[in-house]
């Protein structure tokens, strides 16, 4: 079903004479069709708008800690709380932990005292949309809440944060270092557009000498 | 936009609908009230935290709670690798006792340390750590202007700021000047927001190296008190309007300065209770999550 909308323009300022827009003066515009599809049907209240206090688009708590019971506990407490005052929690994952080993020497001596392996372990709980009036809310219980050892983070979400969270691939990697000692291209796509380009000069290069 | 007793019983009579709009725009615009027969000066207060330092300690039930939790955790567990360990060490005793010392391979395998020699060793590093105490000196000596008291709980700046003649014990307080109307949303005459306001007061009243982060541009809680008569008749105001702004410290020296602020002290929420007054103090405890 289609329906011409027809143009209305009107500008008025402050103290200004009204002036009426007329198409005497200048060419007429096509009138603009606009596909009206259940318009009548379809409720206002459905139009998407504008919310009315500006929201952070996604967040990151990242809570990292050496003992892994606690943090999780944590976690999961700082996701039920955020639910509870209706946060919108968009995710919550665990990020591989990163280990650290501490070496105790003996004094003026090479010779090993004590060694510690320590694991930091990192939980991280995505918001999304969160209003600008409830984020110092949520600051503010975190730091209530915090447990001793556990730190706890407020950051915007890069992408840099989801890519940490994959494995590398060692034998990919290997690969394509072996393909650069070589000389060609790690990049596959490069190199096939490489390969054209090379087939494209040749082919260039036999058409003239033909003609 | 008043609706008068009449008008209100048509529109509840006949459109139902409109009535509900018609209220919801008069609750909008709020009706004036005899408070504002005049002016009312604005001011921002500051509630500088220090955070807890140490977690508290347990109480009665939680502790018994936290033992009966262990001895289930410990009596439904599976051996741990240091455990069998051990096991594996007492084994390999008694094959070399009962080879008595003919194997090479077993007399290897017990000269290497034991589990229980491991143990022994991380006990007698542990006695030789200490931590710091959780009960300081200004603990002890109960010195209220200390930030090294109550390390596990939250402590609260409060000052005896000079008001006029006298002084009188607050959250540190300034005056947010306003701007040429009071419609513009809270712009004070120099441009500053309620919040750069009480960043300026918090700089004047405990010096400007103190580092101290805020939470949120608006305020946390509310508190209005009328001025005495001579005072209201001075200054041409019925009173103050005062806007509190939480804020945590993160680091660097408290240096109240001395022709502002005459004393200054560090309270934990339930000690707040005696400091200030009554309709002060129930404002400020609103703003507090009192774990106490």
């Amino acid at each position: 079903m289609w329906r011409r909308t027809a143009l209305l323009v009107s500008s008025r300022s402050a103290g200004q004479m009204v002036r009426l827009s007329t198409s005497a003066g200048r060419p007429r515009r096509a009138p603009r069709l606009v596909k009206v599809t259940n318009q009548k049907l379809e409720p206002q209240y459905l139009t998407p708008s504008e919310p009315m206090v500006p929201v952070y688009d996604l967040l990151n708590i990242r809570l990292q800690a050496y003992d892994f019971a606690v943090l999780e506990h944590y976690a999961k407490w700082v996701h039920r709380m955020l639910r509870a005052i209706n946060v919108d929690v968009e995710d919550c994952w665990a990020t591989p932990h990163t280990s650290a080993r501490v070496t105790r020497l003996k004094p003026n001596t090479a010779i090993v005292e004590t060694s510690y392996d320590l694991n930091l372990y990192e939980r991280n709980v995505q918001l999304r949309d969160l209003p600008t009036t409830m984020a110092p809310v949520v600051i503010d219980l975190l730091q209530h809440s915090t447990p001793p050892g556990v730190q706890a983070c407020l950051q915007r979400h890069k992408s840099e944060y989801d890519e940490v969270r994959y494995v590398p691939d060692l034998q990919l990697k290997e690969l394509k270092q072996q393909l650069a000692e070589v000389g060609m291209d790690p990049d596959k796509r490069k190199r096939r557009a490489a390969q054209e380009a090379a087939a494209a000069a040749a082919a260039a290069a036999a058409a003239p000498e033909k003609s | 936009m008043r609706l008068t007793w009449c008008s209100r019983r048509l529109l509840l009579g006949g459109f139902q609908f409109s009535c509900r709009t018609l209220s919801q725009a008069a609750r909008a615009e709020p009706a004036p009230s005899a408070g504002q027969a005049g002016p009312w000066h604005l001011y921002t207060a500051v509630c500088l935290q220090r955070l807890p330092v140490v977690a508290p300690p347990l109480s009665e039930m939680e502790r018994r709670f936290t033992a009966l939790l262990r001895q289930l955790e410990f009596e439904r567990s599976l051996k741990s690798s240091h455990e069998i360990r051990h096991e594996m060490d007492i084994a390999t005793a008694e094959a070399l006792r009962a080879s008595e010392g003919d194997d090479p391979d077993l007399a290897e395998a017990a000269s290497l340390q034991t589990a229980a020699d491991f143990e022994d060793a991380c006990a007698e590093e542990l006695a030789g750590f200490e931590p710091a105490p959780t009960v300081t000196e200004a603990d002890r000596a109960g010195d209220q202007r200390s930030l090294q008291r109550r390390l596990s709980s939250r402590l609260v700046l409060v000052v005896q700021q000079r008001l006029g003649a006298g002084t009188s014990w607050m959250l540190p307080q300034g005056r947010h000047q306003d701007g040429a109307t009071l419609r513009q949303v809270g712009r004070g005459a120099a441009g500053d927001t309620p919040r750069q306001t009480a960043e300026q007061t918090l700089q004047a009243m405990v010096g400007p190296n103190v580092n101290a982060q805020f939470l949120g541009n608006a305020p946390w809680g509310f508190y209005k008190y009328k001025y005495p008569k001579p005072l209201q008749q001075e200054s041409g105001a019925i009173g103050g309007k005062v806007f509190f702004y939480k804020a945590v410290l993160r680091g660097g020296p408290v240096e109240p300065v001395a022709d502002r602020v005459a004393d200054h002290r560090w309270l934990t929420a339930a000690e707040l209770g005696g400091q200030l007054r009554s309709g002060y103090r129930r404002a400020v405890h609103r703003l507090l999550i009192d774990h106490d």
